[in-house]
């Protein structure tokens, strides 16, 4: 640790710079295309264009909302020289969305990303779609997860739910599923 | 036995020759077999921070613990150096990337993007025995010394763990920035690859396929403008002397002691269950113009590989420029052509055809995916699709 | 994670390679300087089990580094320093455990059986993201975790009662320990700093703990300590750190 770090680091974790908020368990709206009603408490976490919501930690377990991404973007933002994550094309189908999503975690340190059991999914008034994914993080940890999404004018809109495969993925998978099925996309 | 005896000379005179005209001031000797630094020693810090690093890579589930495919790689390093290599732990890693590496206490790398670019056995233990000529030098405890006083040090095994410890890279960008810090002197480098080449060479390598990878190699950077992507130039500069210099090397060894291995069967037949996984990572870096170099060049020298006219076709696929529907929809016929085509092409048909609104070809296209593959897991998706067509 | 990340990411001017790792590091040296961190141990929100008397502990090996810090303020590990470390801890260890009552067995990594190795790696890695969510969320008040007010329960999983099955034992306790000594240059620098007022840190001694109830997975307490002082290299030390650093144990 070099010295300015160490002054550096606490002040600005001090002034919290981020912050989580408390998600009450009622409907909330995501970006400008769809609701969704929680049941229960979440913390939640902006990040740009996407929203992050956890209960034990996102290194635990963490659903994330991307919302609208456009034509040519990739899923994050890209970091430092890693300009090079793939690109999502508008008219995608969802075979091709599934292998944008795989192969960005796999682009961003996932070992052995694996895809499964892609299904048509109505994703509010969309037509969009559902997989499950397995994969390691990169410190080799086994996680779990499940995604869903649709395309609408022409941008994606995707909710990842990952967890660690010990306790936290199943802890709140079915509060997820819930989510899932309570989507309300506006007209 | 006779044959034996003499490239043994020579390669006790190339070392020698090597030892002095070696590297920077102190250089030290040769590690020896079995050596381990005393505890109160700075190499001793690097080691363990080394042993650090290698633990988190065996347990991090990238690396590929299939025998065979080991088996060919250590043979290939105990051939060029039997002394060695009882000391010598090797890894394949999966990662997409052309690169090799070498901590000091003897724990090797070797990256499924190296795996699947060498054409050969002779190319790949060049490389490797380039490695072990850093390991046999000390390299990494001569470059650890260089660096640690500077403000960049800290980040030297920190680096180290992410550049050519844990087998990740995301962000190459900054590893070819921080090359200063890795990329050996070169002095260096020349004496690995002194090193390398002699025991490539009395091994019974064909000395001239180490010319030949670089080569390989170059062509792949330089089909791209992009800021330079490759990890192992970011760690091994190359320039075009080197080349020349292995070019002179190899033909100042004397036809007679000249082996003339280059083990390309043996190295198809290792990696060929492997090739669609790697070739898959491959494209999932997205940097369409090595990759196609990479793909031609294969199809040049086995054009009935249907894995490589498929992928081909998938790199036209997802670069989607003028033209690439139709490029990727005549590689994928190709393969179609050929014998036991991936049963993923027929799918891949039906998204380029949609895509370009060829309704009835995709139909087509997608019906022969389900036919070929009943059991698809995407298959309710397809299913859908067909309702759609 | 990926924001915190970011934020380290920027502040160190470097891409991080190993957010879980690193951010251990960060996290308890950014603790070290910052003023507002709880200064108590936690233990689980949940009541705790009955008394198990002689309770069996399953010690995992202590991650213990030791290294030098040079005048420019970078650290190097030293291999003598970690091994001498290593083995006072482990002994002060035993010692207080004695003291309490307790026994101590220490962990062996299953040899020869792939299944069960790869098993007991995805225990211990389990608590290497559990510990950094620990430290990040619950020692940090900027990243409190809104649905962790007032709790704190998080668990490794059932993997946990595996490990008891093969083990025998009813806990595990986890310790993590990083400490730095002032080289004779840096030492030269603190002093002069001193003159001008600066503080600067001459070495630094930070680490947690974790103690895991093996008949369910849950972490039921947790400590981290932070010192400017002590010193793990020789026994004396090394026993007052670690009384230091299990405060509160529930055993």
């Amino acid at each position: 640790m070099n010295t300015r770090a160490w002054i550096i680091i606490p002040v600005l974790l001090m002034s919290a710079c981020t912050q989580y908020t408390l998600v009450e368990p009622q409907p909330q709206k995501i970006g400008d295309f769809y609701t969704v009603a929680p049941q229960i408490h979440w913390s939640r976490e902006k990040q740009g264009a996407i929203e992050l919501w956890t209960v034990d930690g996102p290194a635990l377990q963490a659903i994330r909302f991307f919302s609208g991404i456009e034509d040519g973007e990739s899923m994050f933002p890209a970091t430092g020289a890693d300009s090079k994550l793939p690109s999502y094309r508008s008219g995608m189908t969802a075979i091709e969305v599934e292998e944008f999503v795989i192969d960005t975690l796999a682009r961003l340190g996932g070992t052995d990303v694996q895809a499964a059991n892609l299904r048509p999914f109505q994703f509010g008034r969309t037509p969009g779609f559902r997989f499950e994914f397995t994969f390691l993080t990169r410190e080799g940890l086994e996680f779990e997860g499940m995604a869903a999404g649709a395309e609408a004018r022409d941008r994606l809109y995707l909710i990842l739910y990952t967890g660690a495969r010990s306790h936290y993925f199943g802890k709140h998978k079915n509060d997820v599923e819930r989510i899932f099925e309570s989507i309300q996309t506006s007209a | 036995m006779f044959l034996r005896i003499h490239l043994a000379i020579v390669v006790c005179f190339a070392l020698a020759a090597c030892v002095t005209t070696g590297g920077s001031p102190g250089a030290a000797s040769n590690i020896a077999p079995g050596e381990r630094p005393e505890i109160t020693t700075d190499e001793a810090g690097l080691w363990m921070a080394s042993e650090d690093v290698e633990r988190q890579l065996v347990s991090s589930g990238r690396v590929i613990t299939d025998p065979a495919l080991n088996t060919y790689v250590k043979q290939i390093i105990c051939r060029l150096s039997p002394e060695y290599c009882e000391d010598i732990r090797v890894y394949i890693v999966r990662t997409p990337h052309f690169n090799a590496s070498m901590h000091p206490n003897g724990f090797m790398q070797v990256w499924t993007g190296l795996m699947l670019r060498a054409e050969n056995e002779a190319q790949l233990a060049y490389v490797l025995g380039h490695e072990l000529g850093h390991y046999l030098r000390r390299h990494g405890v001569q470059q650890w010394r260089t660096v640690r006083g500077t403000a960049s040090a800290m980040t030297f095994f920190r680096m180290a763990a992410a550049a050519a410890g844990a087998g990740y890279v995301g962000d190459i960008g900054y590893l070819v920035a921080m090359g200063a810090l890795f990329s050996y002197s070169r002095e260096f480098e020349r004496e690995a690859d002194d090193v390398g080449f002699d025991m490539m060479a009395s091994a019974g390598y064909e000395p001239r396929e180490a010319t030949r990878i670089w080569q390989l190699l170059l062509a792949e950077k330089e089909s791209s403008d992009e800021p330079d992507q490759f990890i192992f130039f970011a760690t091994h500069p190359s320039k075009e002397e080197r080349i020349d210099t292995l070019e002179t090397r190899a033909k100042t060894i004397p036809a007679a002691l000249s082996g003339s291995d280059t083990g390309t069967e043996t190295h198809r037949a290792a990696i060929q269950s492997y090739l669609s996984e790697w070739l898959r990572d491959d494209l999932r870096n997205r940097r369409f113009a090595p990759s196609e170099v990479m793909l031609n060049r294969m199809i040049a020298a086995r054009s009935h590989v249907p894995e490589f006219h498929f992928y081909l076709g998938e790199l036209y696929r997802l670069r989607g420029d003028d033209g690439d529907a139709e490029r990727a929809i005549s590689s994928y016929l190709t393969a179609l052509e050929m014998t036991d085509p991936p049963s993923d092409v027929h799918r891949s048909l039906g998204l380029v055809h949609w895509r370009n609104g060829r309704h009835a070809e995709a139909r087509t296209a997608f019906e022969n995916y389900l036919r070929a593959v009943p059991q698809a897991d995407d298959k309710a998706m397809i299913e859908s699709y067909l309702d759609q067509l | 994670m990926n924001t915190v990340r970011h934020i380290l990411e920027r502040i160190l001017r470097r891409p991080i390679a190993h957010p879980a790792r690193e951010l251990l590091a960060a996290a308890l040296a950014a603790i070290a300087l910052s003023g507002c961190v709880p200064n108590e141990a936690l233990r689980s929100s949940s009541p705790l089990p009955e008394r198990v008397n002689p309770s069996v502990v399953l010690l995992i090996k202590p991650d213990v580094q030791l290294s030098v810090m040079t005048a420019s303020g970078l650290e190097e590990p030293n291999a003598e320093w970690t091994a001498a470390g290593q083995a006072n801890v482990e002994r002060a260890l035993g010692q207080l455990m004695r003291e309490r009552n307790a026994s101590l067995i220490p962990y062996v990594e299953p040899q020869g059986d792939p299944d069960k190795l790869g098993r007991h790696n995805q225990l211990m890695k389990m608590h290497q993201a559990v510990g950094s969510t620990i430290l990040v969320h619950k020692y940090n008040q900027a990243l409190a975790l809104p649905t962790k007010t007032e709790r704190f329960d998080w668990t490794l999983g059932p993997g946990a009662r595996q490990l008891r099955q093969e083990s025998g034992a009813d806990y595990a306790l986890f310790v993590y320990l990083r400490d730095s000594y002032a080289s004779a240059g840096r030492v030269a620098v603190v002093f002069v700093g001193a003159l001008f007022g600066a503080a600067i840190p001459g070495g630094i001694q930070v680490g947690f703990a974790s103690l895991v109830d093996l008949r369910n997975g849950e972490v039921v307490w947790f400590n981290r300590l932070v010192s400017g002082t002590g010193d793990l290299r020789t026994p004396e030390p090394a026993r007052q750190a670690v009384d230091s650093l299990l405060t509160d144990l529930p055993l």
